[in-house]
């Protein structure tokens, strides 16, 4: 009878310490992964700020060849708004706003060849190239790291520990959302 | 040693080797870098003299910025030979290379990829995250242009790319300078490059010496396992001690692609 109760008991330890094993593993797990997006989201967050003080750099050096140049400063504003709230929607609304602006900007370069000879307009299409660059890899990081998320979230026994402590069952992805407000279009005008 | 341990021991090496194969199968997607780390001249287009230079001056940042809080920097050159533009675009990502390679260490490191299309020569700078402050795009861009545009051997354009990017991290990140200019430095180049003699000091001596201990009728089956380990720590399955290996980095594609003009 003894012997019965020393092997129960050693059983039911045994068992407590692979599932406490397994509960803090999984747990820590949870947690890399949801700073890994937090941490990927904050570096598109950093590439943005880039990008908008590259636009202000450049709409001040190309200033009399812009039509628009006051409402461009709003989209700028308004992006750090939407940055500083958290608000990630419109944070993709403002990004690919100011994807339109750096377009029309590259454009405006482009079709001025006397901006283009000087140094100074090459350095921004070298520049503005560059961040572009940094921000598609900054979103695929972010997306890469929100895929890994949702997946592991959904995944037996994560699944449980995630609604045991409260972590977000999916993450949203950084792409463009159908519902997302179009802010005004901003026209250059080359005759100014 | 009996039959049987002999067969187990086989088994086991097999075993060992089917496991690598299964792990490593689909993680490497670009080559591994080589032993010297440094230089990984795959399209075998820089002289032999311009590998140990851009070798020596890497490995000597390395080591002289381990002594800066923000240390342990590695510039890294790799070459390729490309049929197209297009099969740059769509097989090599300077980042994902980058990464893979851990270049630098607290992402401080910088990775330049040379493509050789036919006579066309494109140049690709990534630098790690800590390196962009240092290594800014438009620099970048002025150090092709001085390095690479205007000069016909691509083994002194080499050269001079890294001593241009060397001597910018030096400054910005460790308040240090050559003692030279790059004027001199590239002079001293020529000089060397003119008179090179190939070092005798690779591995492949030690290698033979290893598998002489392996293969010969004379070794027991002790010095023989003994010998077999040690070639396997030291030179198989993956690198060993006598490596140079990347020190984790990673980067943020915050770097320019450019043609030779």
């Amino acid at each position: 009878m003894k012997k019965i109760w020393i092997i129960v008991v050693s059983v039911t330890v045994l068992f407590l310490l692979s599932l406490t094993t397994a509960v803090i593993s999984g747990y820590n797990s949870l947690v890399d992964l949801d700073e890994s997006t937090s941490y990927s989201y904050t570096l598109i967050d950093a590439r943005l700020e880039e990008r908008h003080n590259w636009i202000t750099s450049a709409v001040s050096t190309i200033s009399g060849l812009i039509a628009e140049e006051q409402a461009i400063f709003d989209l700028i504003t308004s992006a750090r708004t939407a940055a500083a709230s958290g608000d990630m929607e419109a944070m993709i609304a403002a990004d690919e706003e100011l994807a339109e602006v750096v377009r029309d900007i590259i454009i405006i370069i482009e079709d001025n060849p006397e901006l283009i000879s000087a140094d100074a307009y090459n350095g921004l299409l070298i520049d503005i190239g560059a961040l572009e660059s940094a921000l598609f890899v900054a979103r695929k990081d972010y997306n890469d790291s929100v895929r890994k998320y949702n997946a592991d979230v959904r995944k037996f026994p994560k699944v449980i520990l995630a609604s045991l402590f409260g972590f977000d069952r999916e993450k949203d992805y950084w792409e463009k959302s159908p519902g997302v407000e179009i802010l005004p279009a901003i026209d250059f005008g080359e005759d100014e | 040693m009996s039959k049987s341990v002999r067969s187990l021991l086989f088994l086991g090496l097999l075993g060992v080797a089917i496991a690598a194969i299964f792990i490593f199968r689909n993680q490497t997607t670009y080559p591994r870098p080589t032993r010297e780390f440094y230089v990984n001249d795959y399209a075998e287009k820089l002289s032999d003299a311009a590998e140990d230079i851009i070798l020596f001056e890497s490995a000597q940042m390395y080591e002289i910025s381990q002594d800066y809080d923000n240390g342990g920097t590695q510039v890294v050159i790799a070459t390729f030979a490309v049929e197209s533009l297009d099969e740059i675009e769509e097989s090599y990502n300077a980042t994902e290379l980058y990464r893979q390679w851990g270049i630098g260490k607290n992402d401080m490191g910088a990775l330049i990829l040379m493509f050789f299309v036919g006579e066309d020569v494109y140049v690709r700078i990534e630098p790690g995250y800590r390196m962009e402050p240092i290594l800014l795009p438009g620099e970048q861009d002025s150090y092709i242009a001085e390095a690479i545009d205007d000069e016909d051997d691509i083994s002194r354009g080499a050269v001079h790319l890294i001593y241009l990017i060397l001597s910018d991290i030096y400054g910005e990140a460790y308040e240090l300078e050559y003692n030279d200019t790059i004027e001199v430095k590239m002079e001293e180049f020529d000089a060397f490059a003119l008179d090179y003699v190939p070092s005798d000091s690779d591995f492949s001596s030690i290698q033979m010496s290893y598998l002489g201990y392996l293969f010969s009728p004379f070794s027991s089956w002790g010095m023989r396992i003994f010998s077999g380990v040690m070639a396997l720590l030291f030179f198989g399955l993956g690198g060993g001690f006598l490596r140079v290996v990347g020190q984790g980095g990673r980067s943020g594609g915050m770097g320019i692609f450019r043609r030779r003009r």
